[in-house]
């Protein structure tokens, strides 16, 4: 299948989009909430400004190097061996990131829908499409990306079924945890924004990347916007303790609704956002086993591919338990953080170490 | 043996008359007659009984041909006057054999340099009707028959216009089916058709049973329950699809066409959507839709939520659906299974009998067995309510393969529901959407105008706006002529 990775900076968009809102808007709220109490949104505000800065960086450092993806573009930096390992930790990365996904995703299906069916019957079901489309390509996850933005305006319809319950004094005074605390908890927020830096992986596959950056910062304002209504709803519908002893405020927004015919919408809306996520984790999953094959030169071939599937479905029954869990998911952060500051310091390096800056410069003029 | 008489015919320059005897011998339908030009030299006039129309080929080609002199008949400017339709000349007994075998009937003698051929068909063939699978209130109600002439002439008097053009092929080393591709010149776009052409020329197989044998040899995904061309034996349609830019496959033998390339929702539109007002082209079209998603899902979410989550169904019905399931002695999934087997299996039956019995078994079954079910605690009285509508709903898909497609499907739905619940509603339907996104008709998105996302086109998809916004034809065809006229006709 030529060409079936080729997309359009569009398609890259809502790739990132998808991924960051994913999973990441499921547990934000209760998570902020225990660190900044009602200002989650001030947090979130904060972070999206950091986060629409990586990206800008990111979006320099790829336009640097033109038609070149991170693994190139190390290797250009810290030479063959060192940007070879720094190459493989970065794919490291993207599997603690598919697996920390699937790990959580799992739990979340057992506590909600399927509490007696084994974690590791659920993981194959819930990454079933993941496992098709990954093997056709690029294209066909982006594709399938499109069905998934349907899940948005039905989450959003929902949120206006029930706009009158809501209370802004909860999230009154504005600015109560104090700076330092909002400063500190842009750490825990971050992860909600965690898939802006996919990019650097896929960006030779992108066909209009003239268009890449402006798309790319869309991405993270619509990521941003859509966070903060999430926020600003599950605090003013809660309120900070209620919302603090919950895991999935997400989920218990789509139990508040009473249906005069159908009980129980919340499984209905679920099962939307089921996609949401399974997507989420599909772009994980398709970046991470497009790099084992860039870096290390692996043919497409069905015995690997069981392979990796086989292995991830296994990894993601190290955690015992949603605790356990969010322990990984907390790694997941961290080390996307890193990645993050560690692109950062890459456009930094670019600048003194100009090697393929220059030619490409060259072939260019 | 036929080799080497071969090169003797070619050294000689004379037509190896034997060579052709040997060729019909055991064939019964071949009438060889033989005849003496000039009262000396021995000649014979070859032709396939019942493809040939008897009468014209004695008037114009048996008595013309006796009343002229070998001499005549050995100058092709003489043998070409003869009177009939067409008259082509063989010079090898190979093409006179491949054109007997075609229907023509040949004059040959090893006097001569070459065999005489005329073409006079005549071959019995049903009349033009309706297609029975294909009903239409307000349209035309003609369809294609078996005979591709025939098939290609109706396609030609619909479209009055030499830019209707032909592919012609023939496929099946023993059969030698002839097989037509039709497109419009200067709407289809002729890199899909050369790409179709060079496909379907490219079918090795000893012969063909029907079209479908060429649909599974060409298309991309061969394991897909979905149907990749469209199948009609309707000329409005096949017309239809001519003008959107498509391109039609007809093969000798059959009154189905297969149109490409399509998409998805083209299995969901009938004719009569386009000959009332949008609105009731619309109005049409909705229940279609709903039934698509009931035929899937419907069985499913039963089997779901009475099997995990129960405390789904309103408080008003969990009662009489707890009393009506007490009785069952089966599982939701049996109890699903059986049904809906039963279903399919009076389907088969209504088909396959006589339209009378077929009629009759369908009211026993829905009527008798359905209520001996319920009476006899096998099932539940709403599973009866579900599976009824789920069997109405798919007999509004216009489309036969793709209601066989559906009827498929939602098997897959019961038992992934059976197994998880709602998740395994939700991962099939992930699922099911990811192969249709990856899935193409001749290199065209299938899912399109949904994904990839074209608003132009969802003109004509869950809804039909008024003629006037259906000015273009659709992106899946990849026509250069994008506009079907100004304002579509209107003014």
């Amino acid at each position: 299948m030529a060409g079936n990775n080729s997309i359009t900076s569009k398609q890259m968009a809502i790739f990132t989009f998808i991924t960051q809102t994913g999973v990441g808007i499921i547990t934000l709220p209760a998570v902020l909430v225990k660190d900044v109490g009602h200002d989650g949104w001030i947090s979130v505000l904060m972070t999206g400004v950091v986060a629409v800065l990586v990206s800008t960086f990111i979006m320099i450092l790829l336009r640097r190097y033109r038609d070149k993806n991170i693994y190139d573009i190390n290797q250009f930096l810290f030479g063959r061996l060192i940007g070879f390992v720094l190459n493989c930790l970065l794919i490291l990365y993207l599997l603690l990131a598919a697996i920390g996904g699937l790990c959580i995703f799992t739990k979340f299906m057992r506590i909600t829908l399927n509490p007696n069916t084994p974690a590791w019957v659920l993981a194959p079901l819930i990454i079933l499409p993941s496992i098709y489309l990954v093997w056709n390509g690029l294209k066909p996850v982006c594709r399938f990306l499109y069905f998934t933005l349907t899940a948005y305006p039905v989450i959003i319809l929902y949120m206006l079924l029930i706009h009158n319950d809501l209370q802004i004094s909860f999230i009154l005074p504005i600015g109560e945890a104090g700076l330092l605390s909002l400063l500190t908890s842009i750490k825990t927020s971050f992860f909600a924004f965690i898939g802006l830096e996919l990019i650097v992986f896929l960006y030779p596959e992108i066909v209009d990347p003239k268009n890449a950056f402006k798309w790319h910062l869309f991405a993270s304002l619509i990521s941003l916007a859509f966070f903060l209504m999430v926020i600003l709803f599950t605090t003013t519908l809660f309120g900070p303790n209620l919302l603090g002893i919950q895991t999935l405020p997400l989920f218990n927004i789509f139990r508040v609704y009473n249906s005069p015919i159908f009980e129980r919408v919340d499984l209905y809306l679920v099962g939307v956002w089921f996609m949401a996520i399974v997507s989420s984790l599909g772009a994980y999953i398709f970046t991470a086993y497009f790099s084992l094959q860039k870096v290390f030169g692996l043919k497409k071939s069905k015995p690997l591919y069981i392979l990796y599937f086989v292995m991830l479905i296994l990894l993601s029954q190290i955690a015992r338990d949603i605790n356990e869990a969010f322990q990984v998911l907390e790694i997941v952060n961290y080390t996307g953080i890193g990645v993050s500051i560690f692109l950062v310091a890459c456009l930094s390096i670019s600048f003194f170490r100009k090697k393929g800056v220059k030619a490409q410069c060259k072939t260019r003029t | 043996m036929l080799r080497k008489r071969r090169r003797k015919d070619k050294k000689t320059d004379m037509f190896d008359v034997a060579f052709i005897h040997e060729r019909f011998m055991d064939s019964p339908d071949i009438i060889q007659k033989e005849v003496y030009m000039d009262r000396l030299h021995e000649a014979c006039f070859i032709y396939v009984q019942g493809l040939v129309d008897k009468d014209l080929v004695q008037r114009d080609f048996i008595s013309p041909i006796l009343k002229m002199s070998m001499e005549e008949l050995s100058d092709p400017v003489c043998a070409k006057n003869l009177p009939c339709r067409e008259v082509t000349l063989q010079h090898t007994a190979d093409e006179a054999v491949n054109s007997i075998i075609d229907g023509n009937t040949v004059f040959v003698s090893k006097h001569l340099p070459f065999a005489i051929s005329c073409t006079l068909l005549h071959a019995e063939q049903r009349s033009i009707e309706e297609p029975a699978t294909e009903k239409n209130v307000r349209g035309a109600h003609d369809g294609f028959i078996e005979a591709l002439s025939v098939n290609i002439s109706i396609l030609r008097q619909r479209i009055k216009n030499d830019k209707l053009k032909f592919k012609m092929l023939t496929l099946g080393e023993q059969t030698r089916q002839k097989v037509a591709i039709a497109y419009l010149d200067g709407i289809a776009n002729m890199d899909i058709v050369n790409n179709l052409f060079d496909k379907v020329s490219r079918i090795k197989i000893d012969g063909l049973g029907a079209i479908g044998a060429i649909e599974q040899s060409i298309i991309s995904h061969p394991n897909s329950l979905f149907p990749q061309f469209l199948a009609t034996e309707r000329p409005d349609r096949a017309v239809a699809g001519l003008l959107e830019g498509g391109i039609l496959l007809l093969m000798e033998g059959t009154p189905v066409t297969l149109i490409a390339p399509v998409t998805f929702i083209s299995f969901f539109k009938a004719m009569d959507d386009y000959n009332t007002q949008w609105i009731h082209g619309t109005f049409l079209r909705m229940p279609r839709m709903i039934a698509l998603f009931t035929a899937v899902l419907l069985p499913a979410f039963y089997v779901a939520v009475t099997s995990y989550h129960y405390y789904t169904v309103p408080l008003i019905l969990l009662i009489p659906l707890a009393e009506s399931r007490i009785k069952g002695p089966f599982p939701p999934i049996l109890e699903v299974l059986i049904l809906e087997v039963t279903i399919e299996a009076v389907r088969e039956a209504a088909v396959r009998l006589p339209t009378y019995i077929g009629t009759a078994i369908s009211v026993f079954a829905v009527l008798i067995i359905g209520q001996a079910a319920v009476q006899a605690g096998i099932v539940s009285n709403l599973l009866i309510v579900i599976v009824a509508t789920t069997a109405i709903a798919l007999f509004t898909i216009p489309q036969t393969e793709m209601s066989l497609a559906i009827r498929t499907l939602r098997f897959g739905f019961i038992l992934a529901a059976s197994i998880f619940g709602i998740v395994g509603i939700a991962a099939c339907l992930g699922l099911t959407i990811a192969h249709l996104v990856t899935m193409d008709s001749l290199g065209q998105p299938y899912f399109q105008p949904f994904i990839p996302l074209s608003f132009r086109d969802l003109s004509d998809t869950l809804f039909r706006l008024p003629r006037k916004n259906m000015g273009w034809r659709p992106l899946s065809t990849k026509t250069k002529n994008k506009y079907r006229g100004k304002g579509n006709g209107r003014k």
